[in-house]
């Protein structure tokens, strides 16, 4: 499995803070990894250091095979970067924003980033500081789509945008995944939007990776198992979370529960289901299957 | 980058190129006056204190020092209003990340910022260095500075250190702006760092040619030259032993001599003491300027150097 | 020409959706020998899904025979699911037979589904 972003017990640290500590993952080629946790949890700090705008304070990070360079001229033609900031020369038009692009980069698809625009009925000739806070996300949005990069690394690319601006930007990155086999990294605090395109999940908790994983391989390897709360005495599984109401329990469980009386309903949980689960035990043993294992266990799916 | 530098800074170049125009209006329409001042005193007025006394040269010389100090700011501000923003700015702004994650590296990046505003400071310095080289030479010598070229006050605002002076302030705003961001105010350390640039530049400056010793008054020999063009610059007098003489075993240091004779000139002369000056000859006027220039030059090539180290390291 | 859809809610993976629907297809005759099924792309644009998923599905209904990808083309279908597709109408004659029958006993249509469920589920476990 080609390795398109790779970190090794990677950390970062603001004087006394870790913003991430201990953090090592491996983003398939191809693939469009989803990043959730909640805010402060490392997620822009993850994204900044893959991009090269942050260094790291330990441990390594590298991008298709080679450690990150941010003054490497072939890393930063492969790589496209969205900041969760969106910082603009503001004083600059749309147009004049993208032709800038057009200048600094080697390949610039101007034309389809201009008809991205076009198309939302952005005014191309207004100033940046005049738009909207959505307008200004999809202007950022189409400054990175412009550049036509291996990876993207995108920072809460849907905040700001309307439910069917959102739409389309999922729209957008599925095909350029299709068209290109671009590998998209992105962080988003809408689980439900990420689950039907991401077939990788990254969960990130109190600056440390929680989960790590396939998403079909994290769906199949969790249970949602509902029963008597007095009755469950479980070895081979890892309880995530646990919830009682009156005398029923919902517990979320890692591991496939065998062995169960049929007072026990199994439920596949969603992925809404996992991510609560995780993100409320910051503390439970994290799910970071080897690649190896991942891949092996496909076949057991159905 | 180079567009973007110039249409964030296009009103800030415009803005102390009017200044530029107004001081060189100003010197213009002014060149007449300081002439007919000079020639209504009588004759060209080489010592300040003597030129009081007219009237007409007095508010020429002062308005001569108005516009002396308003040229000798212009470096001052072209570090301020255009050097330390250069980067100082898009880090404040953060526009840096998106800069950084575009296809140029960051080295690139800094060359050509710098290059859009270092050629238009050299551009504009340049001209304005030819215009205040003739009014200087032609007028203002005659009252305000009490003297030829090679003053301190002069030497700041003509020849061509100016032009790298101005080249260095750039530069160097610069450069605080990428290092200096976490507890002080770039902008705050640029005033100060500027400041020190000047100060130290001044004690520098003297030794930059081999001064000139001639024994003085009150039991020496030579006078210093005079008139206009050729008056030189006056660093100080010292004490000293004359060359050659036999050093007595009783006082042997100057500083015990004076002790002794307690400011009784016969009393030097006896042990063998003379006051002499130390100065820059006229004649010295284009080797100081071209060394001092050099020097801005060097350090200019340092500075951004080392900016260029600075950001390639940065990291949010 | 197959349109896909896709139920998040079932608990079945969204490649596993994508292969039963083009075998459904390929039994109820929507697609036959030689149709050729919607590119990544063109799947991607109808529902909203990762073009990895489509992958996986198209390269799992080509290792099972069923479909052959021609490189430069597309990917096609083979052969039908079952040599005796003649045999479908009179089987589905038969089938509306005894729904009837289970409706005159007075069996709502939720038992219907559920027997039939029942009846899938042990031939399944048989298979």
């Amino acid at each position: 499995m080609a390795v398109a972003l790779e970190t090794d017990g990677l950390g970062r640290r603001y004087l006394t803070n870790w913003g991430l500590r201990n953090c090592s993952l491996q983003v398939p080629e191809g693939s469009i990894a989803g990043l959730v946790g909640p805010n402060g949890a490392g997620k822009s700090t993850l994204i900044r250091m893959a991009a090269g705008i942050s260094t790291p304070s330990e441990g390594t990070v590298s991008v298709f095979g080679e450690r990150v360079d941010p003054n490497s001229a072939t890393f930063l033609a492969r790589v496209g970067y969205l900041d969760q900031l969106r910082p603009f020369y503001k004083h600059l038009s749309v147009e004049e924003t993208l032709e800038w692009g057009a200048r600094l980069n080697t390949s610039w698809d101007k034309a389809s980033a201009t008809k991205w625009l076009v198309d939302l009925e952005i005014p191309l000739d207004w100033k940046i500081s005049l738009l909207s806070i959505g307008q200004q996300a999809q202007v950022a949005l189409a400054v990175c789509m412009g550049k036509s990069s291996d990876l993207l690394l995108l920072d809460e690319p849907m905040a700001s945008l309307d439910p069917l601006a959102r739409q389309g930007v999922i729209q957008m990155l599925l095909d350029s995944v299709a068209e290109k086999g671009t590998t998209v990294l992105l962080s988003s605090h809408i689980v439900s939007e990420l689950e039907p395109i991401c077939d990788y999940m990254i969960i990130l908790s109190k600056s440390r990776v929680q989960v790590s994983a396939p998403t079909d391989y994290l769906l199949a390897n969790h249970h949602l198992l509902v029963g008597p709360h007095e009755s469950h005495t479980f070895d081979s599984v890892n309880v995530i979370s646990s919830k009682i109401a009156g005398r029923q329990a919902t517990l979320l469980v890692q591991g496939d529960p065998g062995g169960l009386g049929p007072e026990w309903q199994v439920i596949s949980p969603d992925l809404q289901d996992i991510v609560l689960a995780y993100l409320a035990k910051p503390n439970a043993e994290p799910f970071v299957p080897s690649s190896e294992t991942s891949e092996l266990n496909e076949g057991e799916l159905s | 980058m180079t567009q973007i530098t110039w249409r964030r800074y296009r009103i800030r170049i415009i803005a102390l190129s009017l200044y530029v125009v107004a001081l060189i209006v100003f010197m213009i329409l002014t060149h007449h006056a300081f002439q007919d001042a000079a020639t209504v005193c009588g004759r060209l007025h080489i010592d300040v204190n003597l030129g009081r006394h007219c009237n007409a040269a007095a508010s020429a010389e002062s308005h001569g020092s108005l516009v002396e100090t308003a040229i000798a700011l212009l470096p001052l501000f072209i570090g301020f209003f255009l050097g330390t923003p250069m980067v100082a700015s898009e880090l404040e702004r953060k526009t840096n990340r998106l800069a950084w994650s575009q296809g140029i590296t960051r080295t690139k990046w800094l060359v050509r910022t710098w290059l859009t505003l270092a050629i238009p400071t050299v551009v504009v310095m340049s001209l304005f260095a030819l215009i205040v080289q003739w009014w200087a030479t032609h007028i203002v010598t005659s009252i305000s500075s009490g003297g030829g070229l090679i003053q301190p006050a002069q030497m700041l605002i003509s020849g061509v250190a100016p032009i790298a002076f101005a080249l260095l302030l750039l530069t160097l705003g610069m450069f605080i702006g990428t290092t200096v961001r976490r507890f002080f105010s770039p902008y705050a350390t640029s005033v100060v760092a500027f400041v020190a640039v000047l100060a130290v530049m001044q004690f520098v400056l003297p030794s930059l040619a081999a001064k000139v010793v001639v024994p003085t008054h009150p039991f020496g020999v030579t006078h210093l030259p005079n008139g206009l063009r050729s008056r030189p610059w006056f660093i100080k007098s010292v004490y000293r032993f004359v060359p050659g003489i036999h050093v007595g075993n009783h006082l042997r240091t100057v500083g015990a001599v004076l002790q002794f004779c307690k400011g009784n000139p016969m009393c030097y002369q006896a042990h063998g003491l003379q006051i002499v000056s130390l100065y820059q000859p006229a004649s010295h006027y284009w080797v100081l300027q071209w060394r001092e220039a050099g020097i801005y030059i060097a350090a200019t090539g340092v500075l951004l150097s080392l900016s260029i180290w600075s950001i390639r390291r940065w990291s949010a | 020409m197959i349109e896909f859809r896709l139920d998040r809610h079932t608990g079945v993976p969204a490649y596993r959706q994508i292969i039963d629907q083009v075998r459904h297809a390929i039994h109820l005759g929507i697609l036959r020998p030689g149709d050729q099924l919607p590119t990544v792309r063109e799947v991607v644009r109808q529902i909203t899904i990762n073009p990895n998923t489509v992958h996986r599905a198209y390269r799992e209904l080509e290792l099972q025979g069923l479909t052959e990808g021609r490189t430069g083309s597309g990917t096609f279908i083979r052969h039908s699911l079952s040599e005796v597709s003649g045999q479908q109408p009179k089987l589905l004659g038969q089938l509306e037979l005894w729904m009837k029958r289970a409706r005159d006993a007075g069996l709502e249509i939720e038992a219907v589904e559920a027997l039939i469920a029942e009846a899938l589920q042990s031939m399944k476990e048989e298979e």
